[in-house]
């Protein structure tokens, strides 16, 4: 009776599987991979191909989006492959920035277009075949069915989206509305911690250590959220991604506080 | 006799009198043999020479060319001069010339023959006017029916256009009165345009009008295997496509594509098409598509084109990149799709450069030194303000590190600071203002966002800046 239980849950589920996916060519298997073992364990391999992923900053850089940028730059470069990187408005992007991140700025197709046919123009690049990934800037969020799109868009072509939260400058004063609801794969926000200061007291004003990131995977599609802080090492430069030695790996699940603790004992913390 | 001379007809020799009968009238007599296909061929050489004056040219065989100057005259600065320019070009060559400009194809005919003047200008809508004092012979008619209506006593065209028009049409057919309308305006004449002939297009007719896009769609698919195969044939490639969809209300709708390298890829153009094909309004329906290739480029095998688009250190090209770019540059524009170079230039914001892509040095992003220096170098934020955000530094020195600065509206207190990483401007860019500096600063408050700071100047002399601070990004 249990054998026939379990057989009739697998049968369902695969049934369930294919609606899902009937409208999806081959699945383009395989994943990007951070770089940071840590976050690769937990994603299973790295960040999926063939889908959407979201991201977001905080505090200042919710409306520059550098911390994402560099996120998403650390992993790409570690992939080959083009990249197209579709904004609304004139690029602010620093070819010297990412190069030092290890990204080939020859990689990289930059197009602009009008802010209301980000979206559209995004999935038509999904459908592409030959490139690596899209990302693109967003000024306000898109709805719930155009992440979906995206999403379909990018199972069925295979390149893998990736889109960078920044809010509208102009609005000052006050946080920025919270994001909305999407079909995205996977949604981190990566925000700045305080670094560690290296002990000194002959300085008036310190040299800072290596910067701290706040890395939250906020979602991710059939997997548990998690957040972890990383130490940003700035001196290594042969490696391409410098995101290294993982100080606290508290994952949401296990700890709904989100306060952060460094743990680390012997070092100085202001 | 098919044709003679000034000085033979001054002799008494006319068209269609006898070899003999012309010799016995003027022994002196120089006659060759009639080669009409050279005389045809040399007026389609002739015709084509003429594209310089309107795209559309056709022969009006034996001996005329008909041009359509709609829109061209002025810029030749008006009808008369335009006449007067292509008469002047025709005689510098050795040809005599009669031209009519006239409204309508039928009345240009009769006036460059039968008008007597070189040139004859018909005003617009004059044209009825124009040719009513004209003979018979100008309506384009075969000689028995000329004959016929002298022998009834119809001489001039206006004597024809008096008469009843029943009893004529029952005399002399449909195509009589055809022709006349066709010069007076009254039926449209439909001049059979010549190609320029080093355009390599193909076309479809079709039996009903098509109006679906997958109808279109099917046609694209017919049209692009024949023109990539009349491309390779001719190791050309195709770097400006025109589909021209002829609807059946005598419309045409043009759908332009461009290509960033000449392609003569079936898959690729075929691509391009069918992405406009929602662009294509097909009204009450296209009964003819045309595909024309309007610039061509010579194809080098792993020429210079392709190495630009390679030079990404990822390996070989696939071909869907090229695709791509020229589906994002018909989408948006091709000064939307951009990459970025690299510039020798010490402020940050002048050490790239936008440039279209395709464009720029090549090998810019080789293995180079500036690879290497730029890993040497402090590090730099991905994004950068432009321009810089002018922000109000507290330090305790003038050229010391600042200790809290206010950004949008909020004071940031700085508990660590690297710097300062002084970057002398371009000698020969500040006009006036030698040894202009800025003293960089990575700045970390106390949430842990690191900001970019700059002082204008060294904070100690007045000509290396003034002292102003700027947040020039984020890392």
């Amino acid at each position: 009776m249990a054998q026939e239980n379990h057989d009739t849950l697998r049968l369902l589920r695969e049934q369930v599987a294919r609606i899902e996916r009937q409208h999806a060519a081959p699945h383009v298997s395989g994943t990007l991979p951070t770089g940071t073992p840590a976050i690769d364990t937990h994603l299973g391999g790295g960040l999926r191909r063939g889908a959407v992923h979201e991201i977001v900053g905080t505090g200042a850089d919710r409306v520059t989006g550098v911390r994402p940028t560099r996120f998403v730059a650390t992993i790409l470069a570690r992939a080959a492959g083009h990249i197209v990187w579709v904004r609304g408005a004139g690029t602010d992007l620093c070819l010297t920035g990412l190069r030092q991140l290890g990204l080939s700025p020859g990689r990289l197709i930059l197009v602009e277009t009008a802010p209301d046919q980000v979206g559209p123009l995004a999935e038509d690049i999904l459908r592409e075949r030959g490139i690596l990934a899209m990302v693109a800037d967003l000024r306000a969020p898109m709805t719930l069915s155009a992440t979906r799109r995206l999403q379909l868009a990018a199972e069925k072509g295979g390149v893998t989206g990736f889109l960078i939260h920044q809010a509208d400058g102009s609005v000052r004063r006050g946080q920025p509305p919270p994001l909305p609801a999407s079909a995205c794969q996977t949604r981190w926000q990566v925000g700045a911690a305080p670094c560690v200061l290296p002990f000194s007291t002959s300085s008036r004003t310190p040299l800072p250590g290596p910067a701290h990131w706040q890395v939250d995977l906020l979602r991710q599609r059939g997997g548990p959220a998690a957040s972890w802080t990383f130490e940003i090492s700035d001196d290594d430069a042969t490696l391409p991604l410098r995101m290294v030695a993982p100080v606290a790996d508290r994952s949401v699940a296990t700890s709904p506080s989100r306060h952060l603790h460094l743990v680390r004992p012997g070092s100085a913390c202001a | 006799m098919l044709a003679a001379d000034a000085t033979a007809q001054g002799r008494g020799v006319r068209v269609g009198m006898t070899l003999a009968h012309a010799q016995s009238l003027a022994p002196d007599l120089h006659a060759t043999p009639a080669t009409p296909n050279e005389d045809d061929a040399a007026l389609l050489r002739f015709a084509d020479w003429c594209f310089g004056f309107s795209p559309i040219v056709a022969p009006d065989r034996p001996d005329g060319i008909w041009i359509d100057t709609t829109g061209c005259d002025h810029l030749h600065g008006g009808e008369a001069p335009m006449l007067a320019a292509l008469r002047e070009q025709i005689a510098a060559r050795g040809y005599a010339v009669r031209l009519a400009l006239a409204d309508t194809p039928g009345a240009a005919h009769a006036m460059a023959r039968f008008s007597g003047g070189d040139i004859s200008i018909v005003p617009q809508g004059g044209q009825r006017e124009a040719i009513r004092r004209l003979p018979i012979g100008a309506l384009r008619i075969d000689t028995t029916t000329v004959a016929d209506l002298r022998r009834m006593g119809l001489q001039t065209v206006g004597a024809v256009l008096e008469a009843p028009r029943p009893p004529l049409v029952r005399r002399f057919g449909a195509s009589l009165m055809t022709r006349l309308d066709q010069a007076l305006g009254h039926m449209r004449e439909p001049i059979l345009p010549l190609q320029p002939r080093e355009v390599i297009q193909v076309q479809r007719g079709f039996v009903e009008p098509i109006g679906t896009a997958d109808a279109i769609g099917t046609v694209i698919d017919t049209l692009t295997p024949e023109i990539c195969a009349a491309l390779s044939q001719r190791g050309l490639g195709a770097r400006l496509l025109d589909l021209h969809c002829h609807r059946v209300d005598d419309t045409v709708q043009i759908v332009r594509v461009g290509l960033a390298a000449p392609v003569h890829d079936t898959g690729h153009i075929a691509r391009l098409l069918h992405e406009r094909i929602e662009t294509i309004e097909p009204g009450f329906g296209i009964e003819a598509m045309r595909l024309f290739v309007t610039q061509a480029e010579r194809v080098v095998a792993g020429g210079s084109d392709a190495a630009l688009l390679s030079r990404a250190d990822c390996g070989p090209i696939d071909p869907d990149l090229a695709c791509l770019v020229d589906r994002l540059r018909n989408r948006v524009g091709p000064d939307k799709v951009l990459w970025l170079e690299p510039r020798h230039a010490h402020w940050p914001e002048q050490a790239q450069r936008v440039r279209r892509v395709g464009e720029g040095k090549r090998g810019a992003y080789g293995k180079e030194a500036g690879d290497l220096l730029s890993h040497e170098r402090p590090p730099r934020p991905v994004r950068l303000f432009s321009p810089p955000a002018p922000v109000a530094v507290t330090s305790l020195l003038p050229d010391g590190a600042p200790m809290q600065f206010v950004w949008q509206g909020m004071a940031r207190r700085i508990r660590a600071a690297d710097g300062p990483e002084r970057l002398h401007g371009d000698w020969w860019d500040d006009d006036g203002r030698p040894g202009a500096c800025r003293d960089y600063w990575i700045a970390e408050d106390e949430l842990g966002e690191r900001f970019w700071l700059f002082r204008r100047g060294d904070g100690i002399h007045d000509w290396s800046g003034d002292r102003a601070w700027f947040l020039h990004g984020l890392f």
